[in-house]
């Protein structure tokens, strides 16, 4: 299996790569798509996942790797037979949700691990960073790729993501991902 | 933009203006700064930052930082260092002696360092335990226009699929003793608790007194919660190396923020997040720099009527950067003040009142983190004071995770806590034990010492709520279980802590507040006649003198006359 490198941050460069599933079929009613997620459950490379909400983390997920017209898909797949799409991004801000509300989230544990977190719905999912986190390398993460995606998206490239910018911007001082600023 | 400052007033003046002061000044030319530079405000970075712990590491790169905001708001910083002394390093050895004395050595170091070089203004950096007091009692006590940054906390570490802090080790470690975790766990726990810069991630000393930074309004808003590695600390510290100077602007200073109203604010933010009781020692301390009176008692009073409403560590489910995420310090001030529990017309660093600063806040009710106050946790606050015949100078217990609030049992009596833990480590201590750890005081340890070791161990064994535990010692912020700290006056200074024997009777009640020594006072007579002080193994150095001149803990062990005694303030020179 060949591991896809994502960078996270920008200060300093780091990569990881994520350890996915050979492309499962594409399904196009329900009952093969509970068929399609069951099978990668059973047969896929599962990973730990905490679902609605959950506080604790269970091995019940599957992940897989899917070819796209716009780059690469890693999907995960619900022991329930949901699943989530996220698009790996080669731009330097890991992953974006494939298509929705953007909420993903990216948490690092350790060296070998990051949470990636989207709605209610949280994953573990193997890292690798490149050189390792040493303290002295790593100083400071960014904390929500978001915020990176302010400045670094032009809104004419993607308005949408610059709409969601903008409500965050008018949330509480501090929020994650917002720049912070005095209140004036 | 040095123009908004009359140099002539301020306190930089006596040490760059005048031919007297040439001398001075070819210092400064060798550092770099031009004529222009040395015209500005002078601005103190006071950094606590070191490679002694990862609540350190990152203190000195957000410092720097710091002062570029400085420069870029029009004045001229310079950063100095202070020592710290880590907490979870120090704990479980004499080392830990060193703590608290650490607090005044760095408070002193900062007082010292902008007496001796004249600055106008202070933003002060920490991340450990008794560094963020310590730092807030030297902007106090100097009262130029200050700023308290928290260094942020760590990210939690993962183990077995959960998160995990320091504080599960040190659990751990009882757990091993008891033979119910195996060495390699233990060791693979120990390797992935604490996954990188920041200090320990759970409502322990330093996370509550970062929380006390912001509702006593010397730290920016919602700035404090950010964990350590995140980006966002480098805008913070750009924020209030350029917002300090606002502040020299306003004529601003620590105790215009700091009254009595917001001790009382800061007081009920500790209770709220169920923090450590080091706050009950901090907070009369950092009062009594700036001569307002808060002791114990006056802390106890604002614990007993708060609701607790934050669900974190040790005692709930989450640490820092959960609250951060969910809205931070602000959130939680904003349902606090929103149910009356807060006096919104406080001063901050922010120049605007903290019910202004809450004004920019939206409450989030899908965050899982902070309860609003209408559906708190439980009803009063999760540290409560206690006073009675074993303690008639007070005493403290964080009760917040605990479901037993009463207890009645039989002293086991040590002189010290290395005494204590080898017994639980022998597994001596036997259901309905009230460990009795004396001579851990202020003045009889030297230096009041914290026992996480031991009731970590006793947690690990799972007699967490089997036993109590009494001290005249400290519990750190990550203690568990029914441990009662602060016990006034201390056994040094002849308090009846020094006069239980093993086999007495002693009853705690948290719901009434008393802690009650069971013993006749025609034998507690008897027992004081025969008392004698102990003799501690400090006979020179630091802890010898720090043993001189400490007051008692109520009053927060202070260790000179504060505001009280002041023929002048620093920044009026």
């Amino acid at each position: 299996m060949k591991p896809i490198f994502i960078q996270i941050f920008k200060r300093p460069k780091l990569t990881i790569p994520l350890l996915c599933l050979p492309l499962l079929a594409a399904c196009g009613d329900d009952e093969a798509k509970l068929a399609a997620a069951q099978n990668a459950a059973l047969v896929g490379n599962k990973i730990e996942c905490a679902l609605n909400g959950a506080d604790m983390f269970s091995k019940i997920c599957a992940t897989e790797r899917v070819s796209a017209e716009d780059g690469t898909i890693l999907m995960i797949r619900h022991s329930d037979g949901g699943f989530k799409r996220f698009r790996i991004l080669t731009d330097g801000r890991g992953l974006e949700v494939a298509e929705g509300f953007n909420d993903t989230h990216i948490e690092i544990i350790d060296e070998t691990y990051i949470i990636l977190s989207s709605g209610n719905d949280k994953y573990k999912l193997q890292a690798q960073f490149k050189g390792g986190l040493a303290p002295s390398d790593t100083w400071p993460l960014e904390e929500n790729s978001r915020a990176e995606d302010a400045q670094a998206n032009s809104p004419e490239n993607n308005a949408a993501e610059q709409n969601d910018i903008a409500d965050k911007e008018v949330g509480p001082i501090g929020s994650p991902g917002v720049p912070y600023q005095v209140p004036q | 933009m040095s123009n908004r400052f009359d140099k002539s007033k301020l306190p930089s003046r006596h040490v760059s203006v005048g031919p007297e002061r040439a001398p001075h000044r070819s210092y400064y030319y060798a550092m770099g700064w031009e004529e222009e530079d040395i015209a500005k405000p002078f601005v103190g970075v006071a950094s606590a930052g070191n490679d002694s712990a990862p609540c350190n590491t990152t203190l000195n790169a957000q410092a720097d930082i710091a002062r570029e905001g400085v420069i870029a708001a029009g004045g001229t910083p310079f950063r100095f260092n202070t020592i710290t002394v880590t907490d979870g390093i120090a704990m479980g050895h004499q080392g830990m002696k060193s703590s608290l004395v650490s607090r005044e050595v760095i408070a002193d170091s900062v007082e010292l360092s902008v007496r001796g070089h004249c600055y106008d203004a202070l933003v002060t950096f920490a991340g450990c335990d008794k560094s963020l007091p310590g730092m807030m009692m030297a902007m106090l006590r100097l009262n130029v226009p200050s700023i308290f940054v928290y260094g942020g906390s760590i990210l939690p570490g993962s183990h077995k699929g959960e998160d995990v802090t320091v504080v599960d080790v040190f659990e751990a470690v009882g757990q091993y003793a008891a033979n119910n975790c195996p060495l390699q766990e233990l060791i693979e726990l120990e390797k992935v608790a604490c996954p990188g810069h920041g200090a320990c991630g759970g409502q322990f000393t330093a996370n509550t007194m970062a929380c006390v930074g912001e509702a006593i309004g010397l730290s920016l808003p919602n700035s404090n919660m950010a964990p350590a590695p995140y980006k966002s600390r480098a805008d913070i510290a750009t924020a209030a190396g350029k917002q300090v100077m606002t502040l020299l602007e306003l004529d601003l200073k620590p105790r215009d923020i700091c009254t009595k109203e917001a001790f009382e604010n800061a007081a009920r933010v500790v209770a709220a997040t169920g923090g450590s009781t080091n706050a009950a020692l901090h907070l009369p301390a950092m009062a009594h720099e700036c001569g307002i009176d808060y002791n114990l008692f006056d802390v106890a009073e604002t614990f007993k009527s708060t609701p607790y409403i934050a669900d974190l560590k040790p005692g709930g489910k989450y640490v820092a950067k959960d609250m951060h995420e969910a809205g931070g310090v602000y959130m939680l001030m904003k349902t606090m003040l929103d149910g009356g529990y807060l006096h919104g017309n406080c001063r901050t660093v922010s120049g605007k009142t903290l019910g202004e600063n809450i004004d920019e806040i939206t409450w989030n009710p899908d965050q899982k983190v902070i309860y609003d106050v209408k559906t708190p946790i439980t009803e009063t606050g999760g540290v409560v004071g206690l006073r009675g015949t074993l303690a008639p100078e007070g005493a403290i217990v964080k009760v917040a995770g605990m479901e037993r609030l009463s207890f009645t049992g039989t002293a086991r009596v040590f002189e010290c806590e290395e005494d204590a833990f080898a017994a639980v480590e022998r597994r001596e201590i036997v259901d309905g034990t009230v460990v009795v750890i004396r001579y851990e005081g202020p003045r009889g340890g030297p230096g009041m010492r914290e026992m996480l070791s031991t009731t970590a161990a006793l947690y690990g064994q799972g007699m967490g709520e089997k036993v109590a535990l009494i001290t005249d010692g400290r519990f750190s912020g990550g203690t568990r279980g029914f441990c009662i700290g602060h016990v006034g006056p201390e056994a040094a200074a002849g308090g009846p802590i020094a006069l239980v024997e093993d086999g007495d009777q002693i009853s705690i009640d948290a719901n009434k507040g008393t802690i009650d020594l069971l013993v006749d006072e025609e034998t507690l007579e008897r027992r004081r006649k025969d008392w004698q002080a102990n003799v501690t193994n400090y006979g020179a150095g630091a802890l010898w003198r720090y043993a001189q001149n400490v007051g008692p803990a109520y009053k927060g062990a202070i260790t000179h006359p504060g505001a009280q005694g002041e023929t002048h303030i620093y920044s009026d020179i």
